[in-house]
């Protein structure tokens, strides 16, 4: 059990994603267990990858290593994926991701956007994607927070600080600070105004 | 070489299987959806990648091969399922599925058509089944069911239907429309933007 942790921090502190895992650790810990925000930052590392509730983690992290090309990742990578599994129903095809993405309970959640801001939270059932087979993507912005059940599909930009509610469907772009529900959504809040 | 080693038993069921053609018009439909530039290749070969890299087409390919009452049948199909596992979270209840059938990721979806046409694609999410136990769907050809759509009760969906995004569809569909909402309404018929309410009565 000492074993897989150790691999995964060599893999860490080698890659040149180490910053941005770094942001994603703290970010982690705010969220899920901010009392734990006191210890150090490898000791919380260990936690994540190691606890079986928060496989979402292990797979946003085998994410960031796929995506720095350097030659000790490519070899020890399937190697720790097999160590330490990550979530089968979470799939992450998106060229960019701002650091400090948390993903809370990846069940059967699909991200596909052109590009995600930092800071961004994705509930459980999502799919980010195309609209239309072959079609755009989406772009999301930072701090954008995409609510259960929600589906956001189409060349759209989601703006900063943006809400999208509970099992809406997203086709449009939406402004900053704005929330966004409904199917198909409009957008129901503009930086704290009621607008219907 | 391990991997050929590997890929036998399901290419013995596929190529023995009594639904050799639908499970090929299957394979040729998902590699055009998935890698248009492996489209050239053998179909076999197309076949292994898929098992390989696709969860959801094990499921799929298991449903067409159905049971065997052979003793080499039964050994291969538990090999096969041993060296490809299933997605668990993928179900299909009895239904009758026409060849070219794609279904994209396949978390959580659940497939209880009476009967599926031809050339169907269902995304992640879905569920096509029972309404108060009254009875389950019957859909056309090339309908695509978008990510987290339910279609529930005894209902019939029309040939080229497109069922949008979080849809609820509780009402018969007739062909070649857009539906999407909560409850479903048609926001498209023949390419022209509408605004309808699902009728009650059977479209047929």
């Amino acid at each position: 059990m000492i074993i897989p942790p150790i691999i995964h921090i060599v893999l860490w502190k080698h890659s040149s994603a180490r910053a941005v895992i770094e942001k994603d650790v703290y970010r982690w810990t705010e969220v899920v267990a901010p009392p734990r925000l006191n210890l150090s930052l490898t000791a919380n590392f260990i936690w994540l990858i190691t606890d079986r509730r928060l496989m979402e983690f292990r797979s946003l992290f085998y994410y960031r290593i796929a995506s720095s090309k350097k030659f000790l990742a490519q070899i020890l990578l399937p190697l720790a994926q097999f160590l330490l599994k990550p979530r089968d129903t979470l799939i992450i095809e998106t060229p960019s991701v701002g650091s400090g993405l948390v993903i809370k309970h990846g069940a059967n959640t699909i991200i596909q956007a052109e590009k995600i801001g930092e800071n961004c939270m994705i509930f459980q059932d999502v799919t980010i994607g195309y609209k239309n087979p072959g079609g755009g993507l989406p772009v999301l912005g930072d701090h954008v927070h995409v609510s259960t059940g929600a589906k956001v599909l189409g060349p759209i930009r989601i703006g900063d600080y943006a809400i999208v509610a509970v099992n809406s469907v997203i086709t449009k772009d939406m402004p900053d600070h704005s929330t966004g529900g409904g199917v198909p959504a409009r957008v129901i809040l503009q930086a704290g105004v009621t607008d219907i | 070489m391990f991997r050929t080693i590997k890929s036998l038993p399901p290419i013995i069921l596929f190529k023995r299987a009594f639904v050799h053609p639908i499970i090929k018009a299957d394979v040729k439909r998902w590699v055009e959806i998935l890698k248009p530039d492996r489209f050239a290749k053998p179909v076999t070969v197309n076949f292994v990648w898929l098992l390989q890299a696709q969860p959801a087409f094990r499921n799929l390919f298991y449903y067409r091969i159905g049971q065997y009452s052979s003793l080499l049948g039964k050994t291969m199909l538990w090999l096969a399922k041993l060296l490809y596992p299933p997605m668990e979270t993928l179900g299909f209840a009895m239904p009758k599925i026409g060849p070219g059938f794609f279904i994209e990721y396949g978390f959580v979806t659940i497939i209880g058509a009476e009967s599926i046409g031809e050339n169907c694609w269902v995304n992640a999410g879905v569920t096509i089944g029972y309404r108060n136990q009254s009875g389950i769907p019957v859909i056309g050809n090339n309908v695509y069911v978008g990510a987290g759509a339910k279609v529930l009760g005894p209902i019939h969906v029309g040939d080229n239907v497109i069922i949008g995004a979080n849809a609820v569809v509780l009402r018969d569909v007739p062909a070649n429309c857009t539906v999407a909402g909560v409850p479903a309404r048609i926001i498209k018929r023949d390419g022209v933007r509408v605004r309808e309410s699902l009728s009650a009565r059977k479209a047929s």
